[in-house]
């Protein structure tokens, strides 16, 4: 008997092997159009609740394989079922689901695709991937450093400096490539991940810009946050530039997922989105998750998108916008972003313009606030120049986290208020 | 004996509602291991054992499953050594916790002068984060002759690299009645694990170093070593 039941369990094995090989056949048979990220989908398959599973490798605690290999049966089905290739696929046990990217033929829409698949019972969702831009203008070479950071004339960037300066919070830029060996960054990177392995790997402007407005340790200019520690998350890559059109940086909302995930598993303090594009479901729910974990976001505001464009719409996010935009909607704040010196792949430093530097100024100023502890990671902690205003004032939004000091910005503060004071009585 | 294995599934089946069937999933894996040990013990003589864990998740909480290991065994050659069969439910709490309570029954099969069989069923309880599991199992009589007994694990994983990982385990086993003349634990037995595994596609690869410490089981006595490094392929399906 036992003879028997062995000889069953050993065919029954090579029976399953046999079928997990045609599945790995299936997934890397591609056809034309597959590799078109515009033309994938995301399927959603949730996840049952990790559970008590005996077997020769008892002791461990993670991911679930044995669970894993059945929703890639149930995605492979439904891949097969609906004409699609099954690509790829990466757990988001943050969010209770397993992701699964589809390819589309090139003759069929990936929206319509996506809801016919969201009605299936073993789907939690389904969405195409979409692509979103950051919001930095191109960049000039610029001659002058420190003194000309707008931070250090608006913000007065050394007098922060001598309350808080980022030390050990951890601020992921989740960007295109930043240069990790730039004389202003290094030493400054604690982590640094690819999620679009498919593109060069190489530096690229946008991250390396948005990295050194938060922490450039002061060799050419000085960050914002100049001992935070990055966490370097490419999630986007940038476009070569055309006759008609300048250099631009896009990203997936595939690829920007994976980078929110890793992040928010690594226990990032401050999340910087320095770009803009169409809301998404699987994207809000990773922020509904970060903020419900304490996490800053900020995100760049989009003035040529319906409210600023996702991320910034979503709730909870901090909205901000380059300080050229007059009278910013109520809830967006302003930050330096015009004409803001910074570093550059190759061991440059050049001007750049755009939202996408303005909230890298903010994600910088958590990180100091973070610095002095206070339970603070929300738009709330931000204090204007004006009541109503939308310029943030950063001492004073400091001085408000830190408590009183004998420093710079609040002896500026004291003299301001007595000349108000002054003025009044005169 | 196999009857019995399939008429437990069968029940434990039946058992759980089918209105989370839509997101029901059943999972397969198989494992080709260097050496059986069950908390620490060596249940296969040191030999190499081919396992198949079968386990139905029904969505909404409810699972049920069971294993099977076979291997050459030291006095009948190659045999069926040892089930597991299961039965719980899993509820996740937020985004990283997850209580878990069951109940599951483990068998070994032992073959000298005849086929003989010690079985152990246990209620279980723990929960789940992220990286670590904590779970306690009472059992009325912890094998054949054996004591009412408490064993308590804790285990822990770490991502150090995409696609490896650290694990580390440690278990301890407490009889409840010491009084026993007669039992054969009597006294607490401790069980370490330790290891690195890697995923490919479509399964995973594990080293480990084992070790039980402490304890009376004639079993572990028995066993060739009580440390051991245990290598194991397991293929998902």
């Amino acid at each position: 008997m036992a003879h028997r039941i062995l000889s069953f369990v050993l065919g029954l094995a090579i029976w399953l092997a046999a079928g997990g090989l045609c599945f790995a056949a299936e997934a890397s048979a591609h056809p034309p159009g597959a590799d078109d990220p515009s033309h994938r989908i995301l399927v959603l398959l949730r996840l049952s609740p990790e559970h008590f599973r005996p077997n020769s490798a008892y002791g461990d605690a993670y991911d679930d394989g044995q669970a894993r290999g059945a929703r890639r049966r149930i995605a492979s089905r439904l891949a097969r079922e609906h004409g699609l290739t099954l690509v790829d696929d990466w757990p988001m046990p943050l969010l209770g689901v397993d992701c699964f990217i589809m390819a589309v033929p090139v003759d069929r829409s990936p929206d319509k695709e996506a809801a016919i698949l969201s009605g299936e019972p073993s789907v939690a969702w389904s969405e195409p991937v979409k692509v979103y831009q950051a919001q930095g203008a191109p960049a000039r070479e610029g001659a002058t450093l420190f003194r000309v950071q707008p931070a250090a004339r608006e913000w007065r960037l050394a007098d922060l400096h001598q309350m808080a300066t980022g030390r050990n919070v951890s601020v992921a830029v989740i960007d295109s490539a930043i240069d990790t060996t730039h004389p202003d960054l290094v030493g400054r990177i604690q982590t640094n991940q690819n999620f679009v392995p498919g593109h060069p790997d190489q530096p690229e402007r946008h991250g390396t810009g948005v990295a050194g407005v938060i922490a450039a340790q002061g060799i050419g200019i000085v960050g914002v946050a100049p001992r935070a520690r990055l966490m370097a998350l490419r999630a986007c890559w940038q476009l070569a530039a055309q006759p008609a059109r300048p250099s631009t940086t896009v990203c997936d909302s595939l690829s920007l997922a994976e980078a929110l995930h890793f992040a928010i598993e690594h226990n990032a303090q401050v999340i910087n989105l320095s770009l803009s594009g169409p809301p998404d479901p699987l994207l809000g729910k990773l922020l509904d998750v970060a903020l419900a974990r304490g996490v800053t976001v900020v995100g760049a505001f989009d003035r040529d998108l319906p409210d600023g464009g996702f991320p910034a719409s979503h709730a909870g996010v901090v909205r901000v916008v380059d300080e050229s935009l007059e009278s910013p909607p109520p809830g967006v704040y302003s930050a330096p972003g015009r004409d803001v010196p910074t570093t550059q792949p190759g061991g440059r430093w050049f001007l750049v313009n755009g939202s996408s530097y303005a909230a890298a100024h903010v994600s910088g100023l958590f990180a100091l606030i973070r610095e002095r502890g206070r339970r603070t990671e929300r738009a709330s902690a931000l204090v204007t120049t004006r009541t109503g205003g939308a310029a943030i004032d950063a001492c004073a939004t400091l001085l408000r986290a830190a408590g009183p000091c004998d420093c710079a910005c609040a002896k500026a503060r004291q003299v301001s208020s007595l000349e108000v004071s002054a003025v009044v009585r005169q | 004996m196999t009857a019995r294995l399939i008429r437990i599934l069968g029940l434990a089946s039946m058992a759980i509602p089918l209105a989370g069937g839509a997101t029901a999933q059943v999972a397969v894996s198989a494992s080709l291991a260097t050496d059986y040990r069950y908390r620490g013990v060596s249940l296969s003589d040191g030999n190499p054992t081919l396992g198949v864990n079968l386990s139905y998740d029904q969505g909404a909480g409810a699972y049920v499953g069971g294993s099977v290991v076979g291997g050459e065994s030291a006095q009948a050659g190659v045999r069926i050594l040892g089930f597991t069969e299961y039965l719980g439910y899993a509820h996740r709490i937020g985004t990283d916790v997850t209580g878990d309570v069951g109940v599951s029954d483990t068998r070994f099969v032992q073959y000298y002068n005849s086929t003989r069989f010690e079985s152990n069923t246990e209620i279980y309880s723990g929960f789940r984060t992220r990286h670590f599991s904590y779970y306690l199992y009472y059992s009325p009589r912890y094998f054949e002759g054996g004591p009412s007994t408490v064993y308590a694990e804790i285990n822990a994983a770490y991502p150090f690299a995409p696609k490896w990982r650290v694990f580390g385990h440690l278990g301890v086993l407490t009889p409840l009645d010491r009084a026993q003349p007669y039992s054969l634990y009597r006294r607490e037995q401790y069980d370490l694990r330790a290891g690195v595994a890697a995923a490919f596609k479509g399964g995973e690869a594990q080293l480990a170093w084992t070790s039980a410490r402490g304890g009376s089981d004639p079993t572990a006595s028995n066993a060739p070593d009580r440390d051991a490094l245990v290598f194991a392929v397991t293929l998902f399906f």
